[in-house]
């Protein structure tokens, strides 16, 4: 039987200009935030339809953006039947991916999915942001239930272009609005 | 005596003995001693005794020759002093340290309206009889004779050997009666193909772009083949007219050799980026590992920083450390003023960049460029080691550990992690996990150190953590619970090369652990 002290890590003695090189386990960080912080700001898109509808934008400091449901969204606790991608079918498959130059641009009110609720209710998805479709992300529309997990639940990747990023983040919710508005 | 009544006509229309050698199509090294090859040959300077042959060492003063018509004077005693005393003299020449050179030459154009007219009077002169015919270059081309004759003496004049990885002197030699004659040569031009429909387009193209005659031009159009011989001759002097001047040296420039300077770099800092980091126009941090690298290598070959080609095998992120061996890179120095690098050199490089304590570099050495392909190919079958700092939500129990020791490796396919998708095409890559050694902070269970050996190109924090399953299998998914990076080390660059050298000859060199050390170590 194996035990716990069978994998403790002793380190090695290292040095350079006289000094130890201090060992990895030293460099723990004393505030280890998770990964969706480290390096996402938060913004939200709320709007008016038949019912309040609440989306996720997570903006990455590279501007690289994820879209997703907020956790807010009514559909939740609908409970999600199906997840389907329109654009899709619309465009050829090089609308995302390899060829960044042919991919499509997004409006921020493009449709880039359509969510169906075990009620039979459906929720057109908007782009929430306006730029470039980098990627659709199959493993949502094979497992919707990924959707409330932050970041694993983005439904597409959108690059925006740099100097439309002020604008795009002055036009969506900052956390803190979001949060003081609709008391998540 | 064929090749006699040749020798005795060029003589006597006033060429030089290099070039009745080379109308007599004498070749590579026989113009090293021509003396000898005239023996050779059984040729007598029948013409007049002055001419002793530029290439038989020190030479009587007897009656002065003519300047040679077809070489303009470039073949003899007088003006390859000249060259030799330029180059001698030369203010940047002497500032190089390198024992070889290349030549290259550039002659006025007036040297091929010479060989034509030459050309042509051979052609008058012997016809069929000596293979003088209007199809065939009639000469050993002056710039291959030229290689034979000037090479040895600037050879002997710098003391440096002739080879191909030495320093490019580029010489431009020019004559007086260049423009005059290339005046003349235009207005020849448009009588002859004016009337030459074919050659009319052409002509005007590049009379367009060019204000005269070019080399290419008249190489192309001016053939005996091609021109009214007679239109030709009555404008310009067949055989040529014997020159009131020698050539004159217009211009000697420059420029040392490209040299590779290799090395391999560790780096202690975890906010150093690889190359100089520029975001929207500013810099987001001072240094970077190229910068720290090139500022103390530079000045010694006295090369501008700007000028200098750093690349080196993969890169780490700006908050990964790379310890171990270290990582090869290499330096391309163009335009160098020196070829060696003194080991007592190269430990004063090293220790001035131990100084900055960010990053050490060893085994600093010149390499010859075809090793280069060691770091520039073969880049997917290169391994590297790496240790994770990871950390768990729940301290880890002996399962997780079990199931993080992968001696035997996996596989996995990667998509283009989110954190470069703003840069790099979304593209899915098979990447091998040769192997995966876990063990587990004694102080704090929650803390796991993972040593992975990766085949090159594979993203280690992509690999932790999953980024949203974007990397499949990732270490979250085969223990079933989440798991982040908090900092990466890269312990090892599989690449042997450069070889090892110990520079720190003075100093007392700390010993650099390797891959196989480590491993020991951690057996035990």
């Amino acid at each position: 039987m194996a035990a716990l002290e069978d994998f403790y890590f002793c380190p090695e003695k290292d040095t350079a200009f006289g000094k130890s090189i201090p060992p990895i386990t030293s460099e723990f960080p004393s505030t280890h935030r998770p990964l969706v912080d480290r390096f996402f700001t938060r913004y939200y898109l709320v709007r008016q339809k038949t019912s309040e509808e609440h989306y996720l934008v997570l903006f990455h400091s590279n501007r690289i953006c994820m879209v997703g449901l907020s956790g807010a969204h009514p559909a939740f606790a609908k409970g999600i039947e199906q997840v389907t991608c329109p654009i899709l079918k619309k465009t050829d498959k090089q609308s995302t991916g390899e060829d960044r130059k042919r991919s499509a641009i997004l409006q921020k009110d493009t449709t880039i999915a359509v969510v169906k609720c075990c009620d039979g209710t459906t929720y057109n998805v908007p782009s929430c942001v306006k730029g470039k479709l980098v990627e659709i992300n199959q493993n949502v529309l094979q497992n919707p239930s990924l959707l409330s997990k932050e970041g694993y639940g983005y439904i597409a990747i959108l690059l925006p272009k740099i100097d439309e990023c002020d604008d795009i983040k002055a036009s969506l919710l900052s956390y803190e609005e979001y949060s003081g508005k609709y008391s998540k | 005596m064929l090749s006699q009544e040749v020798f005795d006509y060029l003589k006597e229309v006033g060429c030089c003995t290099i070039c009745c050698l080379r109308f007599l199509k004498v070749r590579g090294d026989e113009y090293m001693n021509v003396a000898k090859t005239l023996q050779r040959l059984g040729l007598k300077d029948t013409c007049s005794d002055a001419e002793n042959g530029e290439e038989s060492g020190p030479t009587s003063k007897k009656t002065k020759p003519n300047v040679c018509v077809a070489c303009l004077g470039f073949f003899s005693d007088e003006f390859l002093a000249k060259l030799t005393e330029a180059l001698t003299t030369h203010p940047h020449l002497i500032q190089y340290e390198c024992d070889e050179f290349v030549l290259a030459i550039s002659f006025p154009i007036l040297l091929n309206v010479r060989q034509l007219s030459l050309w042509l009077a051979l052609i008058d002169k012997f016809g069929q009889m000596h293979g003088f015919v209007s199809n065939k270059q009639p000469d050993v081309p002056l710039k291959e004779v030229s290689k034979m004759v000037i090479s040895p003496k600037v050879s002997q004049a710098l003391g440096k050997k002739y080879g191909q990885n030495g320093m490019m002197i580029s010489i431009s030699i020019n004559h007086a009666d260049e423009t005059a004659e290339l005046q003349k040569l235009t207005e020849v031009d448009q009588i002859l193909f004016k009337t030459n429909c074919t050659n009319n387009k052409s002509k005007k193209d590049k009379k367009g772009t060019v204000n005269g005659m070019t080399r290419g031009y008249f190489e192309k159009n001016f053939l005996p083949s091609n021109i009214d011989v007679d239109i030709y001759k009555q404008n310009i002097p067949v055989p040529p007219a014997i020159p009131d001047s020698s050539m004159i040296v217009e211009n000697i420039a420059v420029s040392g050799p490209t040299i590779f300077v290799a090395g391999r770099y560790q780096k202690f800092c975890r906010v150093l980026p690889h190359t100089p980091w520029i975001l929207n126009g500013k810099r987001v941090m001072a240094d970077s590992v190229q910068e720290l690298i090139v500022q103390s290598v530079a000045p010694y070959f006295e090369v501008p920083e700007s000028k200098v080609i750093f690349s080196s095998s993969g890169r780490e992120d700006v908050d990964v450390r790379c310890l171990g061996k270290g990582r090869p890179f290499v330096l391309e120095i163009p335009d160098s003023k020196r070829i060696i690098l003194p080991q007592s050199v190269a430990e004063n490089m090293e220790i001035e960049i131990d100084q900055t304590e960010k990053i050490r570099v060893i085994n600093l050495q010149i390499v010859p460029r075809e090793e280069l392909v060691h770091i520039k190919f073969g880049e997917e079958k290169k391994t590297k080691t790496y240790r994770a700092l990871c950390i768990l939500n729940e301290p880890a129990t002996v399962e997780v550990l079990q199931k993080l020791n992968i001696p035997e490796g996996f596989e996995i396919k990667q998509w283009t992690p989110i954190r470069v998708l703003h840069r790099r095409p979304l593209l899915q890559r098979p990447r091998r996990v040769h192997s995966v050694k876990a063990r587990v902070d004694p102080n704090d269970h929650k803390i796991l150190i993972l040593d992975i050996v990766t085949q090159a190109g594979t993203y280690i924090k992509e690999l932790v953590h999953g980024d949203f399953n974007r990397t499949d299998p990732c270490f979250a998914k085969l223990i079933g619970q989440d798991i982040d990076i908090a900092a990466l080390d890269v312990l090892a660059v599989d690449l042997d090369w450069p070889k090892d050298v110990n520079n720190r000859i003075s100093g007392q060199c700390e010993t650099v652990r390797d891959k196989n050390e480590i491993d020991d170590l951690n057996k035990s």
